[in-house]
C-alpha cells in the first residue's frame, strides 16, 4: 500500500512540476519566473553559489559568541514551548488529518486501515516541509550569525518542523479522545491553562528566590541581556521544562559538525518518540477529515475567485445600511453604499468621527501632560510611517478586490451605466476607506510633532497648515493610486486573474514584484506634472506671501492637479471597460 | 422590441455566431434551442450588450446597444441561468441598490407587491446564503422586474427549481408576455418552450436552422404528421439518426 501513496505522491509531484514548465511558454509566467528566478539569486543563492570568495562580507565576518549557544537553544526551547501550548489550548476543532477532497473520495473507501492513512498523511506533510525547510534555511542564512553549515541548519528546521507536525497530529488525537471523555473544549484550555499558570507561577517564584534581579550591566549590549535571560532559562526547574524542547532545537544551533551529531541523537529520539504516539493512535478522524476537506476545498475556491471575504468560512450576518440610499443620484454612492454594507457595522462615518473624538481628547491631553519631547516626537513619527506605508501598500491590497469585479463583469456590464460610472463606483469605496484611515492618522501625528518642536506656537501653524495641504492631496492621491491596479486588471485581465488564482510558486511572486515595479513607475510618472506645478506654486508663494499661503495653495493646485488626473484616468478606463469584451479578453 | 440584425461574433479563427438575424416584438415569447455549442449564450449576450458583436446590430425598443447602451439596458431584464447575488445585501437592499441603478423613485411602492407575489415578503431581511436556490432565482426575478422591463431575456430559468418554482416562473413568463414584454427564453427543455413560446429560433454552429411562429416551424419541418418540437428540433438540426434508445433485453 505504501507504494501505492509513493506513487500518488510522486506523480503529482512531477506533473505539478511539468505544469509549471509548460506554463512557462506563456509570457506572463515567462516573465514572472524571470523576476522571481532573479529575486532569488540575488538576494539567497548568489552567496552560497559564490562561496567563500565573495562570502567575506559581513554576514560571515560578524558570528555570535560561542558561549551563546546555549542561551539561544533555551530561546528557541521557550519558543517551540510556547507553540505546542497554543496547538493545545487554541483549536476547537475536532481531530482531523488534512486531506484533499479527491483523497477523501479515493483512500478513505479503499480497503486501507487508518494507521496507513496516518502514513500517507505523515510522507504528504513531509513534501511541504522539506519546502519548508529549504526556504527557511535560505531566508536565515542570509541574516545566520550562529556559524555552523547550512546542512546543520536545514537538518536542525526539518527536525523542528517535523516533530511539531507530529505533535500537532498527536494533540489533535487527544483532543478528540478529551472530547470523546466528555471534557469540553472550553473544560480543556482552562485545565490547560491553569497547568501552564501552574508551571509558570512555580517557575517564577523559584527564579525571585534564587536568581539574583537583573543590573544595569545585564541590559548593557544584546549579549548581555541574552546571557541573563538565557541564565535564567537554564537554570532549574525552568530548564526541566524546556528540555525536551530543547533537545529540537539543539541541531539547528550546532557552531559545527561533532557537536550538531553529538545533538541529532537525543533530537531523533524525541521526533521518533512522537511517531510512535501518532502510530499507535486510534482515533476516528475521518468524520472531522471529510468536512475539513470540504471546507478547505471552498476555501480554496474562494481564495481563486479572489473572494477573499468567503475564504474565511464565517457565516454572513445581516448588516444595518451605512446611510440611506435615495433611489437617483450619483451611482458610485451606490457602489459606496453597498461596498460599506459588505464591509461591516465598523466602516461607518460614526465609528470615524468616535475615533477622531478619542484622538483629539488624548492630543489634548498629551499636551496637558507635559509629556517628554522623544515621546512627542515617537508619537509623531509612528502614526506617519504607517500612514506612508498604508499610502503605498494600501491599494495593493485593495488590488484583490478590484480583481473580484472581474467576476462580475457580466453583471456590471448588464446594468445600464457607463463604464466611468462603474470604474469610479468601483474605485470610490478603497478610496474612501483609505483616505479616511489616514486622515485620523494624519490627526495623531501633526498635533504631536508640534509638541515635539521646541516652540509649539510656531510649530502648530506649521504643522497644522502642512497636514491640511496632505488632508487635501490624499483623496485624489489615493484616488490615483487605485487606478493603477484597476487598470492593470482592464487591460491585463489574464495576468491580474492569475495572481493569486493559479496558486503560489516563483512565477507568480515574480508576477508581484513585476506588478510591484510597473505600480510604482506609474506612479512617478503621473506625479511629475503635480509636482513641477506644486513645487512653483509653492517657491513663488512663500517668496510673495509666506509659508502658510503657500502651503495651502501649493496643496490646492497639487490635489487639483492630481484630481484632473484621476477623473481624466477613470473616463479612460470607463471608456476601456465599456469596450471590455468578457468573451475575448477573459479566459472561457 | 428586440432587432438583432446580422449578429456575429468571432472568437479569434472561430465563428461563434454567424450572421444571425431576428426580431421578437411585445408580447412574443421566442424560445432560443440548440445543441450544446450552438451559439445560444453568445447570443444571448450579445444581445443584452454584456459583450459586443464582431458585426451587426442589436436594439432594443429601438435603441441601438452600440450607440446607446444605457437607454437600450434601462428598457432589458437579463436573467441568467445561475442567481448572481450579493453576499452581503439583503433582499430588500438588493432591490434598494438596483433602484438606484436604474433610477426607480417609487421602487419601494414596487418593491412590495413584487416580493409579495413572488411570496418572498417575509424574506425581506435575508441575506442570500440564507435562501434556497429557488429563493435566489425569485430575488434575482424582483429585481429584474423592478424596473418594469419592456424586453426580458431568461438564460435556462429553470435550473434548479423544484415543481412549485417551474410552475411560479412559467406563470410570470406568460403574464410578462401578456402585459407586452417581448421576451427570449434559451432553454434545453423542449417541453418548456412548446408551453411557453409564441415562436422558436433554433441554432446550430452559430447558425439560424430555422425561425418563426411555433406552428411554422412545426409545419415546415413535420411535413404534415404530427410531431412534437422535440422531432422538429432534430430534424432541423439534422440530428435524425438520434432516435429512441432500443429496447433493454433481459
Amino acid at each position: 500500500m505504501i507504494n501505492a501513496f509513493l506513487y500518488l505522491q510522486f506523480t503529482t509531484v512531477r506533473n505539478s512540476v511539468v505544469q509549471r514548465f509548460r506554463r512557462l511558454q506563456q509570457p506572463k509566467y515567462l516573465f514572472g519566473a524571470l523576476a522571481g528566478g532573479a529575486y532569488f539569486y540575488f538576494f539567497f543563492f548568489r552567496k552560497i553559489l559564490d562561496g567563500p570568495t565573495r562570502g567575506s562580507g559581513p554576514a560571515n565576518v560578524m558570528t555570535l559568541p560561542a558561549d551563546l549557544a546555549p542561551d539561544l537553544v533555551s530561546f528557541a526551547a521557550l519558543a517551540l514551548l510556547i507553540v505546542v501550548v497554543l496547538a493545545w489550548v487554541i483549536p476547537s476543532g475536532r481531530a482531523a488529518l488534512q486531506f484533499s477532497e479527491a483523497e477523501v473520495a479515493f483512500l478513505f473507501p479503499a480497503p486501507v486501515t487508518r494507521r496507513r492513512l496516518i502514513h500517507f498523511k505523515l510522507l504528504r506533510s513531509q513534501m511541504r516541509i522539506l519546502i519548508s525547510t529549504l526556504f527557511l534555511s535560505l531566508i536565515f542564512r542570509r541574516a545566520s550569525l550562529l556559524g555552523g553549515s547550512p546542512l546543520t541548519h536545514a537538518a536542525g528546521w526539518w527536525i523542528v518542523l517535523s516533530t511539531l507536525d507530529l505533535h500537532f497530529i498527536c494533540a489533535s488525537f487527544v483532543r478528540e479522545q478529551l472530547l470523546e471523555l466528555g471534557v469540553h473544549p472550553a473544560r480543556r484550555r482552562v485545565l490547560v491553562l491553569g497547568a501552564v499558570a501552574g508551571a509558570a507561577f512555580g517557575c517564577w517564584w523559584w527564579v525571585r528566590g534564587h536568581v539574583s534581579p537583573p543590573t544595569d550591566l545585564d541590559f548593557a549590549s544584546l549579549s548581555a541581556i541574552v546571557r541573563y535571560f538565557g541564565s535564567v532559562l537554564a537554570a532549574a526547574p525552568i530548564s526541566w521544562l524546556l528540555a525536551p524542547f530543547g533537545l529540537m532545537a539543539r541541531p539547528y544551533f550546532s557552531p559545527d559538525y561533532p557537536t550538531f551529531f553529538l545533538a541529532l541523537g537525543p533530537a531523533l529520539l524525541v521526533l521518533v518518540a512522537h511517531y510512535w504516539w501518532a502510530r499507535r493512535a486510534d482515533i476516528a478522524f475521518e468524520e472531522a477529515s471529510i468536512d475539513q476537506a470540504r471546507q478547505r476545498a471552498e476555501r480554496v475556491a474562494a481564495v481563486r475567485s479572489g473572494d477573499w471575504r468567503a475564504a474565511r468560512n464565517r457565516p454572513v450576518t445581516a448588516r444595518p445600511v451605512p446611510f440611506a440610499l435615495a433611489p437617483t443620484g450619483v451611482i458610485a454612492v451606490a457602489f459606496l453604499w453597498k461596498n460599506l454594507i459588505a464591509l461591516g457595522p465598523f466602516f461607518r462615518l460614526r465609528t470615524w468621527l468616535i475615533l477622531a473624538g478619542l484622538i483629539v481628547a488624548f492630543q489634548v491631553w498629551a499636551a496637558r501632560a507635559g509629556l517628554d519631547r522623544t515621546i512627542h516626537a515617537l508619537l509623531a513619527i509612528l502614526p506617519l510611517a504607517f500612514g506612508g506605508w498604508l499610502l503605498i501598500a494600501g491599494p495593493m491590497f485593495m488590488r484583490h478586490n478590484l480583481r473580484l469585479m472581474i467576476t462580475h463583469f457580466d453583471l456590471l456590464k448588464g446594468y445600464p451605466l457607463r463604464g466611468w460610472q462603474v470604474v469610479l463606483g468601483s474605485l470610490l469605496s478603497p478610496m474612501v476607506i483609505l483616505a479616511a484611515g489616514e486622515w485620523l492618522l494624519l490627526l495623531l501625528s501633526a498635533p504631536s510633532a508640534g509638541l515635539a518642536e521646541k516652540t509649539p506656537s510656531l510649530a502648530a501653524g506649521v504643522f497644522g497648515t502642512g497636514s491640511l495641504g496632505i488632508a487635501l492631496v490624499l483623496p485624489p492621491l489615493l484616488g490615483l493610486m487605485l487606478c493603477i491596479p484597476f487598470a492593470a486588471t482592464l487591460y491585463f485581465p489574464a495576468w491580474a486573474e492569475t495572481s493569486g488564482s493559479r496558486g503560489g510558486g516563483i512565477e507568480v511572486m515574480g508576477q508581484r514584484l513585476i506588478f510591484f515595479a510597473v505600480y510604482l513607475l506609474v506612479l512617478a510618472a503621473a506625479l511629475v506634472p503635480a509636482g513641477l506645478c506644486g513645487g512653483l506654486t509653492a517657491f513663488i508663494l512663500y517668496q510673495l506671501a509666506g509659508l502658510v499661503p503657500a502651503v495651502v495653495t501649493t496643496a490646492l493646485v497639487v490635489s487639483l492637479i492630481i484630481g484632473g488626473e484621476f477623473a481624466a484616468v477613470v473616463w479612460w478606463l470607463g471608456g476601456r471597460f465599456d469596450r471590455f469584451d468578457l468573451s475575448q479578453e477573459m479566459p472561457r | 422590441m428586440i432587432e438583432v440584425t446580422g449578429l456575429t461574433k468571432s472568437y479569434g479563427e472561430f465563428t461563434a455566431v454567424r450572421d444571425l438575424s431576428f426580431t421578437v416584438r411585445p408580447g412574443e415569447v421566442m424560445g432560443l434551442v440548440g445543441p450544446n455549442g450552438a451559439g445560444k449564450t453568445t447570443t444571448l449576450r450579445c444581445a443584452t450588450g454584456i459583450i459586443p458583436p464582431t458585426i451587426g446590430t442589436a436594439r432594443i425598443g429601438g435603441l441601438d446597444l452600440k450607440t446607446d447602451p444605457v437607454g437600450a439596458k434601462r428598457q432589458l431584464a437579463f436573467f441568467p441561468d445561475e442567481p448572481r447575488l450579493f453576499e452581503y445585501l439583503t433582499v430588500w437592499q438588493h432591490l434598494n441598490f438596483v433602484a438606484r441603478l436604474y433610477g426607480v423613485t417609487d421602487w419601494a411602492g414596487r418593491a412590495g407587491p413584487i416580493l409579495t407575489e413572488l411570496e418572498m415578503a417575509d424574506k425581506k431581511n435575508l441575506l442570500p446564503g440564507e435562501l434556497s436556490r429557488g429563493m435566489k432565482q425569485k430575488l434575482t426575478i424582483a429585481c429584474g422586474l423592478l424596473h418594469q422591463p419592456r424586453v426580458i431575456i431568461f438564460d435556462e430559468p429553470l435550473t434548479g427549481l423544484d415543481p412549485g418554482g417551474i410552475r411560479r416562473m412559467k406563470d410570470v413568463m406568460k403574464r410578462l408576455a401578456r402585459e407586452g414584454a417581448a421576451i427570449i427564453l434559451s432553454s434545453h427543455l423542449l417541453s418548456l418552450l412548446e408551453e411557453v413560446c409564441t415562436h422558436v429560433l433554433i441554432l446550430k454552429n452559430g447558425e439560424k436552422m430555422a425561425d418563426g411562429t411555433m406552428a411554422d416551424v412545426r409545419a415546415r419541418f413535420s411535413g404534415g404528421a404530427n410531431l412534437s418540437l422535440e422531432d422538429v428540433f432534430f430534424r432541423a438540426t439534422g440530428d435524425t439518426e438520434i432516435s429512441a434508445p432500443p429496447p433493454v433485453t433481459p
